[in-house]
């Protein structure tokens, strides 16, 4: 049985190798095939820092809160392992600031030493007068997609290198799943308003002696509108731009001005990094998560749609817990044909 | 009397800091450093410049308390502004590891530190090896960059600074009024003080720039201090130990350890060997003495046994000398002005 992902950002590359883990072994006739006219370092996943970090709210989305629980932890399992370095996967620490006092996040549990900001580590960030200090994970795009796209092609996964206009495309000769990971332009597959570009602009610097992130929060202007710092293996990500409903991924000159000068603001030992480079991405923004089956009638065929797009800013976060329901749903699918046995268990 | 002459011999950390410390509480004095070695081959540039304080036997704690204090105060303010880059400071967190609790779990620098507290259990499922563990964030000093940074606001200030190999305090006398001597090692062949010993230190400087905090096994033997370029991964304490020369064995055991704690480190690349001598003694000398020969008289300030704690408290100590050298002349004013009577 053959199964297409469309996608080959964190969220397609992630999906394709949980379901190869869990159904390999149970099905030897499964094929996966992942379907992308940009690859990495090309998609969106390549240019965002890699830092976990959920949103400030969920807006009682729980089940997104489990996801990104599960994520940190599958991830914080690998830490020790051989493979770490390869996937770009580290343990970072840093700052979240806030001009007033905040609720706690619904991930202070998930991540490690979450606590409040003492007065004299505020002053380090005048303007600033609440915040918190946690121990986080950073998982580099830039990494960890090529250390994913290895996984799959020793587990004969096939790429395919073209741009799918439609389910149709993909699916028949013996293609009755596909995996839908779109992400920004899955509007273009099938329309949905609910899917708005977050357009984001970074700066990439060499700041090598910065070792904390850094992500201020100004709770009018809205996530990721305020100045962020974000130390990686190799450079600096300086950010804070999030444009809702703006499509373009040119590098915009006012934007990077404002990100320059507030972040040297926010922490002067930054006017004397180096900028090395600048990228925009589109986060691909919804209310919710869009992860759900849905049958559609392709053609003179019946094909099931795994849908698994519209992480906005936090795929990296969410992205381990996604793939694991989207490969639960493949499960259910399969057992309906009464193609498994037995309900297909998760290996974890 | 005309400006005073002060001399300061050694070129490592305890002698630049001691050196600009004079320049500020006493700037009309001529200021020269001397010194056989300068940056990058002091002892000081091997060290890491973590700022975690070596506890001193026979100094009063409260002293070491406003010595670390007033470093660590000092370098905050750096480590926030433009010249931190080229100074060479800046701040990281990490963890203090032990495998059984110790007996004194709140340092007495635990509030100087920013964001101090036990770790939890979930961090310290990291360590498997470890029963307890102290999470904090401190400064580091990056040599050469922070030896190099004080260089260059001493010759700001018009200090001169000469190679110069002093071999006895003496020689000096002519040219100075007065001798600070950081000497560090040195002061054992200069003054033949038997309270300073050597410890050996080797340690290994690694490229793995995602590693991004400090790991320290709380018995000093093995850590992990993540630097502006490179990673130093320590190390060895060993008394009475002379010997520059790395030992390979024990660089492979460095590596073990430090790979123990931080299972990613296998993946490092370019490895250096480095060693140095700590100056060791059961408390630092700050003081102040009048060296006397046939008749001639030669004031001189000590600053020197920092052992394994140099970079936590150089700037506290260097104040201190700095006062001593302020004394120094007035009591060579005093007795100027008497001489005149």
């Amino acid at each position: 049985m053959r199964v297409a992902v469309i996608g080959a950002g964190v969220i397609g590359l992630s999906s394709a190798l949980c379901i190869q883990e869990q159904f390999q072994g149970l099905l030897p006739s499964l094929q996966l095939e992942v379907y992308a006219d940009h690859f990495t370092p090309h998609t969106t996943s390549d240019g965002a820092a890699g830092l976990w970090q959920p949103y400030l709210s969920d807006h009682g989305n729980l089940q997104e809160t489990l996801w990104n629980k599960e994520t940190f932890e599958y991830l914080l399992r690998h830490l020790h392992s051989p493979a770490a370095q390869e996937m770009g996967l580290f343990l970072l620490s840093g700052y979240n600031l806030f001009t007033e006092p905040v609720p706690d996040p619904s991930w202070k549990n998930i991540v490690l030493g979450f606590r409040n900001l003492t007065p004299k580590e505020l002053e380090l960030f005048p303007g600033y007068s609440y915040g918190w200090f946690n121990t986080a994970l950073m998982l580099e795009g830039r990494k960890y997609l090529p250390w994913l796209t290895n996984r799959l092609t020793q587990r004969g996964v096939k790429f395919f290198h073209k741009k799918v206009e439609s389910f149709q495309e993909v699916s028949g000769d013996g293609v009755d799943v596909v995996l839908n990971c779109s992400g920004m332009r899955a509007g273009e597959l099938q329309p949905d308003p609910q899917l708005q570009p977050g357009r984001g602009q970074v700066l990439k610097v060499l700041a090598p002696w910065v070792k904390h992130f850094i992500i201020t929060h100004d709770l009018k202007s809205g996530i990721y509108n305020s100045p962020y710092v974000i130390p990686g293996s190799e450079f600096t990500v300086l950010g804070g731009i999030y444009q809702h409903g703006n499509w373009s991924q040119e590098n915009s000159a006012k934007d990077h001005q404002s990100i320059w000068d507030s972040c040297c603001r926010l922490l002067p030992a930054l006017q004397t990094a180096k900028i090395i480079g600048e990228w925009s991405g589109l986060r691909p923004a919804r209310p919710w998560v869009r992860l759900e089956r849905e049958s559609l009638r392709l053609g003179n065929l019946q094909a099931e749609v795994i849908h698994n797009y519209g992480h906005g800013g936090f795929g990296i976060t969410i992205h381990w817990g996604c793939a694991m329901a989207a490969a639960r749903i493949l499960g259910s699918i399969l057992q309906e044909r009464k193609q498994l046995a037995s309900p297909a268990q998760p290996r974890l | 009397m005309a400006s005073a002459k002060v001399a300061v011999v050694g070129a490592g950390l305890i002698g630049l800091s001691t050196a600009l410390c004079i320049t500020e509480t006493c700037p009309s004095c001529s200021l020269t450093v001397l010194s056989e070695r300068f940056s990058p081959n002091t002892t000081s540039d091997v060290a890491a410049g973590m700022l975690i304080p070596h506890t001193y036997p026979d100094t009063p704690i409260h002293t070491q308390k406003q010595w670390f204090r007033e470093t660590f105060t000092y370098l905050f303010a750096i480590s926030n502004s433009a010249e931190a880059s080229e100074a060479g400071i800046h701040l990281v967190s990490g963890w203090q590891v032990f495998k059984s609790t110790p007996k004194e779990e709140l340092p007495f620098w635990s509030d100087i530190v920013l964001g101090f507290r036990p770790m939890s259990e979930a961090e310290l499922q990291k360590f498997p090896q470890h029963q307890f563990g102290q999470a904090f964030t401190t400064l580091k000093c990056d040599c050469p960059p922070y030896l190099l940074w004080l260089e260059k606001r001493l010759k700001a200030a018009g200090a001169q600074m000469f190679t110069k190999k002093v071999a006895d305090l003496w020689e000096l006398h002519r040219e100075y009024d007065i001798i600070v001597n950081c000497t560090g090692m040195g002061a054992q062949e200069l003054l033949g003080d038997k309270q300073l010993f050597p410890v050996r230190g080797q340690v290994l400087k690694v490229q793995a720039p995602w590693v991004k905090h400090f790991i320290r096994d709380g018995d000093g033997y093995t850590y992990i201090y993540p630097g502006i370029h490179t990673v130093t991964l320590g190390g060895t304490r060993e008394k009475e130990s002379w010997s520059l020369s790395p030992d390979p064995g024990t660089s492979k055991g460095i590596f073990e350890r430090c790979c123990s704690l931080e299972p990613s480190l296998q993946g490092a690349q370019d490895i250096e060997v480095k060693v140095g001598l700590r100056p060791s003694r059961p408390c630092v000398r700050v003081q102040r003495e009048v060296l006397s020969q046939g008749g001639l008289k030669l004031p001189v300030v000590h600053n020197y046994g920092h052992g394994a704690g140099g970079f936590s408290v150089h700037r506290g100590t260097a104040k201190e000398a700095a006062c001593l050298v302020g004394e120094c002349i007035s009591a060579l004013q005093g007795s100027s002005s008497r001489a005149k009577l």
